[in-house]
């Protein structure tokens, strides 16, 4: 069966996505910096097919590749890489306007949520390459469509990654890779509270895990063989308001 | 009109705004990491570019002593136009990404991404301060949409992550100084000249350029390539009153390359 590597496993959103890609029968490899979670959620899922759990950092390039290499290794091909790991206020920072943003916190948001994602492709698609094929799916952001107040650099990272991911495409054309984004917005998280950011959402909830793991399971699905460089609005409509 | 921080402001782009900033009236500060080139520019431009500045963008602390300085030897800032940034001194060989590495990427986005972060973190509360003003970053047409030709030719992925950055950057600051008078906005630069690339050698290439790669030496559907000026009479306009309604958006000057 094939083989998924998924980024920030130990997140609701990193559930939602397993969960969803358990029912299509993908092998897994979750991954997370908190090891502990990710095995957690191994544990809750138990999907019936093949998963295991890294501990593993996305800022550490040496971490990642050794966990690419382990995968490939191991499965015997990494047929996707769903980069979920990221976020602003689940990294512990809150939203500040840019003039009280501190360079610890740019840099850490900016290290986590983008140079995460050049890390875990950098690694991974050379892989792909040989295979001559699979699937990459980032986790950008509403914010990234249109950047917001409070989070600058939360919006900056994730545009970073809606437009890395584009230019990828036309870059890696001849590997038979689609390379795609998704663009939650108000996602759910286990730190959040049940109403928040509900309210201006033009649907009238948050997204949802499972929301996410439906839009990423149907990337990675044959269905969508034809589509790259997307960037798909899982919002709720948010990005519009 | 007041006075006005131009970053880059030996670059071919920088020094093209930095002078229609004056000819509409500005008083501008260049600064530069090149500064022997910003004074020379300085004194082209004439008695409206106030003074020059030694500034390297991607030092956090160093871009706040410079913008304090700016403020204290010339009075309050009221503008700020951010075009530092583009290949030299920075070594980026804009190979295929997963050629590069993460030394390479760091560099790039230290100065086109982290490079904005500092200077409007250090500029803007001066803006504030006066009681608000205006501010123009450079992004480019590859943070517009991933990959336009002439830049897919030079593997430009993290070049283009870092530019989309600075236009959602931008985005939040418009919506967060906008309540206090401030303005911020992009212009989006397409194949435009720089200072190691003059005009006429970017048309001397094009022809080798087309040769190797048939579509890639296309300059844009206006037919030629895009000048330091053309890019400075876009800032001057977003700076300009003429503009008092504009804040948040991104100016695409692209020549319409990205039509393409």
């Amino acid at each position: 069966m094939a083989t998924a590597l998924i980024t920030g496993a130990a997140s609701l959103m990193g559930e939602g996505i397993a969960r969803a890609l358990g029912r299509d029968g993908w092998d897994m490899v979750l991954t997370d910096i908190d090891g502990k979670g990710a095995e957690a959620v191994a544990r809750r899922i138990g999907a019936g097919t093949r998963i295991e759990v890294a501990e593993m950092d996305v800022t550490d390039h040496a971490r990642v590749a050794e966990v690419a290499k382990e995968t490939a290794r191991g499965f015997g091909a990494i047929d996707a890489l769903v980069n979920c790991a990221g976020g602003l206020r689940g990294l512990g920072i809150s939203r500040k306007p840019l003039v009280e943003i501190s360079p610890e916190d740019w840099r850490k948001v900016i290290d986590t949520n983008l140079k995460g994602v050049l890390n875990c492709v950098h690694c991974a698609l050379p892989i792909m390459k040989a295979q001559g094929a699979g699937a990459i799916v980032s986790i950008a952001a509403s914010r990234g469509l249109r950047g917001g107040p409070g989070a600058a650099h939360y919006s900056a990272a994730k545009a970073g990654i809606i437009l890395f991911t584009q230019t990828m495409v036309l870059e890696c054309s001849g590997y038979g890779v689609t390379i795609n984004s998704i663009a939650p917005g108000n996602a759910e998280a286990h730190w959040k509270g049940a109403d928040d950011g509900a309210s201006v959402a033009p649907l009238g909830r948050p997204t949802s895990a499972g929301d996410v793991g439906a839009a990423v399971r149907w990337l990675l699905s044959p269905e969508a063989a034809h589509v790259t460089g997307a960037c798909i609005d899982v919002s709720g409509g948010t990005t519009l308001h | 009109m007041g006075l006005a921080i131009v970053t880059g402001g030996a670059g071919a782009i920088g020094r093209a705004c930095a002078r229609a900033l004056v000819e509409d009236g500005w008083r501008v500060a260049l600064a530069d990491i090149d500064l022997a080139e910003a004074e020379a520019v300085a004194h082209g431009i004439g008695p409206g570019a106030v003074a020059a500045y030694r500034l390297d963008v991607t030092e956090f602390d160093a871009v706040h002593a410079v913008a304090g300085r700016i403020a204290a030897d010339h009075g309050p800032v009221t503008g700020l136009v951010t075009a530092a940034g583009g290949g030299r001194n920075l070594d980026l060989t804009f190979g295929p990404f997963i050629e590069t590495g993460p030394e390479e990427w760091d560099r790039n986005i230290e100065v086109h991404l982290n490079g904005v972060y500092h200077t409007c973190h250090a500029v803007l509360p001066l803006i504030i301060a006066a009681g608000g003003g205006a501010i123009v970053n450079t992004a480019s047409g590859a943070g517009i949409r991933g990959g336009p030709p002439h830049l897919r030719q030079r593997f430009a992925s993290v070049y283009s992550a870092c530019k989309a950055g600075v236009i959602a950057l931008t985005q939040a600051v418009a919506q967060e100084a906008g309540p206090l008078g401030v303005r911020a906005n992009c212009i989006a630069p397409g194949r435009t000249e720089t200072r190691a690339k003059p005009i006429e050698e970017m048309e001397r290439l094009q022809g080798e350029e087309e040769a190797l790669r048939p579509g890639s030496g296309r300059a844009s559907p206006l037919g030629r390539f895009g000048r330091g000026a053309d890019m400075g009479n876009a800032a001057a306009f977003l700076m300009s009153d003429r503009a008092g309604y504009i804040t948040g958006a991104c100016l695409d000057v692209t020549g319409g390359i990205r039509l393409h």
